[in-house]
């Protein structure tokens, strides 16, 4: 897929563990986890920001667009 | 704006048409059993046991049996034995029962993947999509049995009016394509609900 998700280059920028994340923002670590390794297909504005929230960052520092 | 949905009514409705289909599939299996009791016990029949003079059955038909058949005589002449009639009621209507049967058995099973909350499951698609192609044969084969029995019944019959005009049955061909496309359907709520699923 041409939208890349960076959340484990976040995640270890914060020094944060993927089931802290889960905790903060309420969704279920396997949903996270499958959203860290690409395996969604699709991502709602709540959950982002919530993500966002969470991790002080920008929507652009998770997503990321691979032109190949 | 959505129509509000009432879950609790819905599964409700669900669970209560379930049971009553788990009922009539007992009834129909029950049914079918019998006609192929009296299609066994047809053919062990020797051909000479209990023979009807129809010269001496006071009966008069002049209606319509069937959607394709018709008889009209007051008197009849000729012999009918009663292994004729178990035989070919009861392979004929096992036949029939045999859609009925395999009807309800889809039916109950789709239920019970709507009450178990996954309507849009694969099973569910291949189930409505069989029965469409069941209902289709069916428009075609129902009749044609149902001329072939007269048929067998009356052929030593003389004398009758009797007028046999075969046609396929709109009404079953009709409900086939119905849910032909409510399993394409299903199969549409299958491809959205995966969707669904795969959103964070």
């Amino acid at each position: 897929m041409a939208i890349i998700i960076r959340l484990d280059r976040v995640l270890a920028d914060r020094k944060m563990q993927l089931s802290e994340l889960a905790e903060k923002v309420d969704i279920s670590i396997v949903n996270l986890s499958n959203l860290k390794t690409g395996k969604v297909k699709a991502i709602r504005f709540s959950t982002l920001e919530a993500i966002c929230k969470a991790l002080e960052c920008q929507p652009g520092d998770l997503l990321e667009y691979d032109n190949e | 704006m959505t129509t509000p949905f009432n879950e609790q009514k819905f599964l409700s409705l669900i669970s209560f048409t379930h049971v009553l289909t788990k009922i009539f599939k007992i009834l129909f299996i029950i049914a079918f059993s019998s006609t192929v009791l009296l299609f066994l016990i047809g053919i062990f029949l020797p051909s000479d046991f209990m023979v009807f003079d129809l010269a001496e059955v006071s009966v008069q038909f002049s209606a319509y049996i069937t959607d394709n058949i018709r008889l009209s005589a007051n008197d009849f002449e000729g012999f009918v034995s009663l292994k004729t009639i178990l035989v070919f009621a009861g392979l004929f209507g096992a036949i029939g029962l045999a859609f009925v049967v395999y009807v309800t058995h889809q039916l109950e099973h789709v239920l019970k993947d709507i009450k178990a909350t996954i309507p849009f499951s694969d099973d569910n698609v291949k189930r409505i999509t069989l029965t469409s192609y069941a209902f289709i044969i069916a428009s075609v084969l129902l009749p044609l049995l149902n001329v072939l029995f007269f048929h067998q019944i009356t052929r030593n019959i003389t004398q009758p009016e009797f007028q046999m005009d075969f046609s396929f049955n709109a009404g079953y061909l009709f409900a086939g394509l119905i849910l032909y496309l409510l399993a394409k359907v299903f199969a549409y709520g299958g491809f959205l609900q995966h969707s669904y699923d795969e959103t964070v």
